[in-house]
């Protein structure tokens, strides 16, 4: 099979697999690139059948290397700390409410998490998820308004 | 990063009286790993050190599992327009040809050996060098050999391994039990049908990393579903983890439907195979003994692995 076929069948798979881990289109791009490259190198060697879980696994490990030479690894892996620490104080109603109320999806809890608790802007929530800022506030004012039900009744 | 002050309106009387918990909150996450991380993690793209940190972190903070949650929601809409599309493409071939191969072939050898006229000495010494730089077996990626040796490079971080050959297999086809088609006379109201959609749409879609977080959520939920192990395993295997792809379908065996029997023992056979399970061969001989429906498939790759390493004839 020639290669533009290949490329054609399979770059939107990959490209999904590679903003799925960075979230950034150029660096998205440059992995992907660098799979369908290493794919042109060996295509002799490749049977189509193959792909595009090897396409896949080479961004995977080019993921792993950007990893590898990321001095927040480093960093992380000496720093990081038990998820609760023993002398942590509970957690709060508004954070048992983030995680359990019934009503709210996932992705409300994250639009909650990134903009209340992580601090970020409607636009960067919406880079991050790569949903529109439209959906984002939608998400929110949902949440809040179930919040507002429920901090209603917790104040009473 | 935004500040209280640029909440609007609705989100002040929202949230008004709750500035302290929210600081607490923020203090008790601080530490956590970052979004970047987590993603990384759920897509398997991380070192295994680092992963294995992840990992453990995961199991103890609910918080950090509801955010890796919520990612799962996202980036459905990720593509290249057509645009994007065509100028990726010229800049891969652009640079293809501009990056001599790796490895010389033996067509360029041979007006060296003509030209050089040095007869069995040099023909030997060729092939000798031939055979030392020319192309390496490429297979198909497998978790294993991801994780081990990454090299700084792109080519070198493409797994290779001379031998044992890995068997190529085609992906099946979306079929349900007959349980599941059962229910789908009444599919507005069936969880199950229901559930399942998202999941064999990322699946048909080719896009198997969210397939595979689709069934894996699933799997908690319908253990006892032939449906959601079987094509968690093989979107594990189209994803490029054999590794992973072996629970969910020895899950799947083990439900013994007739349905999906099969499939099931052949895509397990091969990602045995391309896991180095000693049995692999054998159920793959098996399996081309057999009548079923990967018979013939199985009979070519129990060849195809003959023929690599050939089995000593008994004395």
């Amino acid at each position: 099979m020639e290669f533009e076929s290949l490329y054609r069948q399979h770059v939107q798979a990959v490209f999904r697999f590679a903003m799925s881990i960075t979230r950034r289109r150029e660096i998205a791009e440059d992995l992907t690139s660098e799979a369908f490259m290493a794919l042109h190198r060996e295509m002799d060697s490749i049977d189509p059948a193959q792909l595009p879980a090897w396409l896949i696994t080479v961004v995977r490990n080019r993921a792993r290397d950007l990893w590898r030479h990321q001095s927040i690894e480093e960093r992380y892996a000496v720093d990081m700390k038990p998820a609760t620490p023993p002398t942590a104080p509970p957690a709060s109603g508004l954070e048992e409410w983030i995680l359990e109320d019934a009503g709210l999806k996932p992705i409300h809890r994250l639009c909650v998490m990134l903009r209340y608790v992580s601090g970020m802007t409607r636009t960067e929530i919406a880079v991050e998820t790569g949903i529109s800022e439209t959906q984002v506030k939608g998400h929110l004012q949902y949440a809040l308004s179930l919040l507002r039900k429920a901090h209603g009744v917790r104040q009473s | 990063m935004s500040q209280p002050r640029d909440w609007d309106a609705e989100e002040r009387e929202a949230l008004d009286g709750l500035d302290g918990e929210l600081a607490e909150i923020r203090r008790r996450h601080q530490d956590d790993p970052s979004l970047e991380m987590l993603r990384a993690a759920e897509a398997d793209a991380l070192p295994p050190e680092i992963k294995a940190r992840v990992t453990r972190h995961l199991q103890d903070s609910a918080w950090s599992r509801a955010v890796v949650d919520g990612l799962r929601e996202t980036g459905a809409d990720d593509h290249l327009d057509a645009a994007s599309e065509d100028r990726l493409f010229e800049r891969i071939t652009r640079k293809a040809q501009a990056t001599p191969s790796r490895a010389p072939s033996r067509r360029r050898w041979s007006p060296a050996i003509a030209i050089g006229g040095l007869a069995l000495a040099a023909t030997l010494l060729i092939a000798v060098v031939v055979q030392r730089s020319g192309p390496d077996t490429v297979v198909p990626p497998d978790g294993a050999s991801a994780s081990i040796g990454v090299k700084p490079t792109i080519v070198d971080s493409v797994p290779t391994r001379p031998d044992p050959p890995r068997i190529a297999f085609a992906k099946p086809e979306v079929k349900l039990s007959p349980s599941a088609l059962a229910w789908r006379g009444d599919a507005a109201a069936n969880p199950f049908v229901r559930d399942l959609a998202p999941a064999i749409d990322a699946y048909r879609a080719g896009d198997y990393p969210r397939a595979v977080a689709a069934f894996d959520r699933l799997s908690a939920v319908y253990p006892g579903s032939i449906e959601v192990s079987f094509y968690l395993g093989v979107s594990r295997m189209l994803a490029g983890d054999d590794a992973g792809a072996i629970a969910p379908l020895e899950a799947a065996a083990r439900l013994d439907n007739q349905t999906f029997a099969d499939d099931v023992a052949w895509y397990l056979a091969i990602a045995q195979q391309r896991t180095g399970h000693p049995n692999a061969r054998a159920k793959l001989a098996d399996l081309c003994r057999g009548q079923g429906a990967h018979a013939s498939s199985a009979c070519a790759a129990v060849a195809q692995l003959d023929a690599a390493a050939p089995v000593p004839r008994p004395r």
